[in-house]
């Protein structure tokens, strides 16, 4: 599978555009975009608020149907999948960090961790969750729960719930912009650093320039299109 | 993973929060309450029902043609059931070396007798009230009724001549249980021992007599017993409960079981309406949940069998502890009913709870199912996005809801009508109630808007109203329903019953007066009138039998008791009226007019029309002191038995019966500073015999206090039911205030504006579901005591009003109980949640 894959790109998207309508207004999110993404490739998605990044990474990421155009993800099409295909297709090989950390507030570090390894029948869930959890420096938080950690805390377990499962990909989405510098700068250092050790490829929309330089390419996104 | 597995991972993991522990709570209120329906109010019928067979001492009479055979006595004994035998025949009473005679009804009777109720007898000649006892007289001793001693110049202690036999009166009759409806007209009473009977000589081959076999036992030992035995009955032989023998104690042992499985039903409602309110809630915070597992790879079958794993888990944990906790109250309650109403309940056996085990099952499947399936139709996308990808549709709530409601409503009353009722008053009350409290909002907020309310804490709180308009109106919906049934339940509770009682106890005859002959009429009258202040209406009578339908004879031992029965055996009543009488309606057919006079027309009660199977135009043939005529069925009335007033199943108009022998009869209402006057009337006219319908009353007194007994007792529930739906709906807006008065306090808003802002908010929520409650409750009220109760209903404004404020007072009470912690979180936890 790790073999095959690498000479495929990892994401295709050939002329997808989205509209969403509300009443009797339709409105352009996406227009026309032509975007690929090799295997171990990392990508930066940059651009103002509003021009339609993060929609753009949701269709990448198979969590929305584009309105127009197509997509191929892990070598698969998107077309014509269901939610539940598209949900299979992610299930143990997809990882995500948000900004906004979206941790489980009733569940404890290491069960927030634990979560995404259950639900792609991992086994050893425990154990190699407490793992992840050390390799983002906080062996000593795994029972605490999120409303007792700081922002930056959060989002290490974030990147240990992502990284636990060994994704292929991994979607990003302004994963330090809730945070102050020195904090960011720890955890973009933090996800780089894994993302080499695995070989992920990594997808990333940021504000951040500087972060985006990181990263092996970098689009520019302008009210929908590719500037 | 395991659907099952990580079901239980999560909900371990995430332990019992305020919504699920409210889920699992509202389960237990409602099982709780089935259970307590199906186990106490089960057991509680069943002594109703016993109750009932005081009206003819025993749970079953079986009426034969000569004395009970030795084995079928065995045969019934080994069947588990109580056995007496009585024979009833007309006699002659002799004094003994006197010149006096009197016609007697003599009942000879087992010493077990009666089965079921008591007998009054009074050893002293002038005291009325007499002592109860569980038996008849014994051997060589009668007890007979007052007339007897009158018409034959006798005391207590003297000898009374019977046949052959000399038999020492111990005692004088007030009342025996069994004296069934066919009373009038018959001589008195001489209740005498069964043993005795062969030495009188009376009883020869050939004599008239009527053989009846009374019969208790377990509810269902007697109805498997008749169900077995029926069948097999031979020519002239017939079987008769309670419930049949009583058509007043029928109908309120029905009234009963409406009350019981209306105030049950309603606990289960609101109990689910509860369930909904936290599985919406439990629904809702677990959106993004949902879309982040989502996003993580699984599927929505997956999340769908661990949604339901969650609920079976929780609803198991709910059910079990509902059916413990209605065991326990049943068992306590029964033993205070036992102990109350000296009323000896059969056990309870654990295979009658399998009806609030589906109620549970049913309640889950309906409000909190639907609600939770929704849930995992969240979009993935809110990862992203949050809640602008878009809340799951929850619109398929509503047809399961109603569905499980209509299930659960058809299935425990057994009643279409009911069922319907209890829908339509519910679904027009959630319609109105939300178009109302739409309409509050708009004027709220017009009222708002043009500064006419003080700035400060009470706008604050009337903002929050206006703020969020759906949930106002959602919070007004289900206040509104729930007050609205728990207050037609308090209407049902009191008022019904009271006017139940009323409709009974105050004008109802305590006495009949009976065999007044026609040149009596003036005097007794005047007598009545002047002496007692007493004007009752009095119904000539005449005896007579029915032979014919259609011109067909009737055959007349029917063996098939449900079609022309005991009308065919018996002699009847017959009565000719030219007015309607009040507690009579016309339900076909029309009432006799002016030209009608005369003619051979008869007005038939509706159950004579089912038994004989006929209708308007059938004809009837009867005969009278040997004279046979036709008449044709011109009306079919309904009887309001509960009046208790002479009462005839067959009218015929003035003019057509005046050629035959005729008696006149009354119903007065005694007190006990009337009884010298009555004893004097009785004096003066010896062939005049009154008959004491005391007991009557007393056992629907006593089914109505046991009815009020068990309604107070679901209506616990039903009240705990609705503490639970206030409380869910505080919890579902907890989080949201929590927020609010943080960001509030954070701007500088002091505690005390908080607090008013919230009183005010609950305040109106309170107040309006309040008063709109009041109104969908007495209309219900209304609705139920007429159409279905057959009750007059009189509303009481002032009750209302303080019952508003109440509900009001409670509701806003309780809303600040439950933000209470809202308002003393210190403003950074609230925020960092
Ligand atoms: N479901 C929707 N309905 C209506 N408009 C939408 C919807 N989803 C996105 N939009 C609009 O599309 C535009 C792009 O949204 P998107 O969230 O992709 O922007 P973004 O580039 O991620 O911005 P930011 O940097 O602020 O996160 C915005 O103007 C947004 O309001
Ligand atoms: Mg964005």
């Amino acid at each position: 599978m790790q073999a095959s894959s690498e000479h495929k790109p990892a994401i295709q998207a050939l002329n997808i555009g989205k509209q969403v309508s509300s009443g009797e207004t339709s409105l352009t999110i996406l227009d026309n975009l032509d975007v690929e993404v090799a295997a171990g490739e990392s990508l930066a998605i940059v651009g103002s608020s509003g021009s339609g990044k993060s929609t753009l990474l949701g269709l990448l990421a198979g969590l929305d149907e584009v309105s127009s155009g197509e997509i191929r993800l892990l070598g698969q099409s998107l077309a014509g999948m269901d939610e539940d295909d598209r949900a299979a297709l992610r299930a143990g090989r997809v990882g995500f960090v948000f900004q906004s950390f979206q941790l489980l507030s009733g569940l404890t570090a290491v069960e927030n961790v634990m979560l995404s390894l259950e639900l792609s029948g991992q086994p050893d869930a425990r154990q190699r969750a407490s793992q992840a959890l050390e390799s983002v420096g906080l062996a000593h938080r795994l029972t605490h729960r999120p409303r007792q950690l700081s922002g930056g805390e959060q989002q290490r377990v974030a990147l240990a719930r992502a990284f636990a499962i060994r994704p292929q990909l991994l979607f990003a989405d302004e994963p330090t912009g809730n945070l102050d510098d020195k904090t960011s700068d720890s955890i973009s250092d933090l996800l780089f650093q894994m993302n080499r050790e695995t070989g992920t490829t990594l997808v990333m929309v940021t504000h951040d320039r500087e972060l985006a330089g990181h990263c092996d390419r970098c689009l520019t996104l302008s009210s929908g299109r590719l500037a | 993973m395991n659907s099952a597995r990580f079901a239980w991972l999560q909900l371990r993991r995430e332990g019992l929060r305020g919504d699920l522990l409210l889920l699992v709570a509202a389960v237990a209120i409602a099982v709780a309450a089935a259970a307590a329906v199906s186990l106490f109010t089960d057991r509680v019928r069943a002594a109703m029902a016993a109750g009932g067979g005081e009206a003819i001492a025993s749970d079953l009479r079986l009426e034969l043609r000569d004395r009970l055979a030795p084995d079928r006595r065995e045969a019934m004994q080994a069947a588990g059931l109580r056995v007496a035998e009585t024979v009833e025949f007309a006699s002659v009473g002799i004094q003994p070396g006197g010149e006096n005679t009197a016609l007697v009804s003599v009942k000879a009777v087992e010493p077990a007798y009666p089965l079921r109720g008591e007998v009054i007898i009074s050893r002293d000649a002038e005291d009325s009230s007499g002592q109860t006892i569980g038996s008849g007289p014994p051997a060589g001793a009668v007890w007979v009724e007052r007339r007897v001693l009158a018409e034959l110049d006798l005391r207590l202690g003297d000898r009374l001549q019977l046949g052959e036999s000399e038999l020492e009166i111990t005692a004088r009759l007030i009342a025996e249980p069994d004296r069934g409806a066919g009373f009038l007209g018959l001589a008195p009473r001489v209740l005498m021992n069964l043993a005795d009977v062969p030495a009188t000589k009376l009883l020869q081959p050939g004599s008239r007599a009527e053989y009846n076999v009374l019969l208790a036992g377990e509810p269902d030992v007697v109805r498997s017993w008749r169900a077995e035995t029926e069948p097999t009955l031979g020519r002239g032989e017939s079987m008769e409960s309670a419930s049949e023998a009583r058509p007043a104690l029928q109908r309120a042992l029905d009234r009963a079981e409406v009350f019981l499985d209306l105030s049950a039903l309603i606990a289960v409602i609101l109990a689910g309406i509860a369930i909904a309110m936290t599985a919406h809630q439990h629904a809702l915070r677990r959106y993004d949940e949902i879309a982040l597992i989502k996003s993580l790879g699984a599927r929505r079958g997956f999340l769908g069998r661990m949604l339901a794993w969650q609920l079976v888990m929780l609803g198991s944990a709910g059910i079990v502890l509902g059916l413990s906790l209605g065991w326990t109250a049943q068992a306590v309650l029964s033993g205070i009913a036992a102990r109350a109403l000296s009323l000896a309940l059969p056990g309870a056996s654990p295979l009658s709870l399998w009806p609030a085990l589906l109620t549970g099952a049913v309640i889950l499947g309906g409000f909190a199912w639907p609600l939770l399936a929704a849930a995992r139709n969240a979009p993935p996308l809110r990862v992203l996005q949050g809640s602008a990808a878009g809340d799951p549709a929850t619109r398929a709530l509503y047809p399961v809801a109603i569905l499980s409601v209509v299930g659960l409503v058809a299935w425990q009353t057994g009643d279409l009508l009911l069922c319907l009722y209890v829908l339509g008053g519910g679904l027009l009350s959630a319609i109105v109630l939300w178009a109302a409290a739409r309409l509050f909002l708009k004027g709220l907020g017009l009222l708002v808007d043009r500064a006419l309310v003080p700035v400060g804490g009470w706008r604050q709180g009337v903002t929050a109203l206006l703020r969020r308009p759906q949930q106002t109106s959602l919070l007004i919906v289900a206040f509104g329903i729930g007050l609205a049934v728990l207050f037609t339940l308090a209407i049902v509770r009191t008022d019904i019953l009271a006017s139940w009682e009323q409709s009974i106890d105050q004008d109802a005859p305590n006495r009949f007066l009976i065999n007044i002959a026609p040149d009596q009429l003036d005097q007794v009258e005047r007598y009545l009138s002047e002496q007692m202040n007493r004007s009752p209406e009095l119904y000539p009578m005449i005896r007579g039998r029915l032979t014919q339908r259609n011109g067909e004879a009737l055959p007349n031992d029917k063996v098939d008791r449900e079609e022309a029965g005991e009308l065919m055996r018996r002699e009847l009543n017959l009565s000719w009226q030219a007015e309607l009488k009040n507690d009579n309606r016309v339900v076909t057919g029309q009432w006799f007019t002016a030209e009608d006079h005369g003619r051979a027309l008869v007005s038939i009660d509706e159950s004579v029309a089912e038994r004989l199977n006929v209708g308007l135009g059938d004809s009837l043939g009867f005969d009278v002191a040997g004279e046979t005529f036709r008449a044709e069925i011109s009306s079919i009335r309904h009887i309001d038995w509960d009046s208790l007033q002479a009462n005839f199943y067959l009218i015929f108009p003035p003019g057509f019966l005046d050629d035959y022998p005729t008696t006149w009869i009354t119903s007065i209402k005694v007190e006990p500073a009337d009884e010298a006057a009555l004893s004097t009337l009785i004096r003066r006219f010896p062939n005049i015999s009154t008959l004491d319908i005391q007991v009557i009353l007393r056992q629907l007194e006593q089914v109505i206090d046991r009815v009020s007994l068990a309604v107070e007792f679901v209506f616990l529930f039903t009240l705990m039911a609705g503490v639970l739906v206030l409380l869910a709906a505080i919890q579902t807006t907890r989080h949201e205030r929590l927020r609010e008065a943080a960001v509030m306090r954070a701007l500088g808003a002091r505690a005390s504006l908080l607090r008013r802002a919230a009183l005010a908010e609950f305040l109106g929520v309170g107040l309006l579901s309040a008063l709109l409650a009041t109104l969908c409750a007495q209309t219900l009220a209304v609705v139920l005591a007429v159409q279905l109760l057959d009750l007059d209903y009189q509303l009481r404004p002032l009750v209302w009003l303080l019952a508003i404020g109440l509900a009001a007072g409670s509701i806003a009470t309780a809303g600040m109980l439950g933000i209470r912690g809202v308002l003393r979180q210190p403003a950074l936890a609230s925020l960092r949640d």
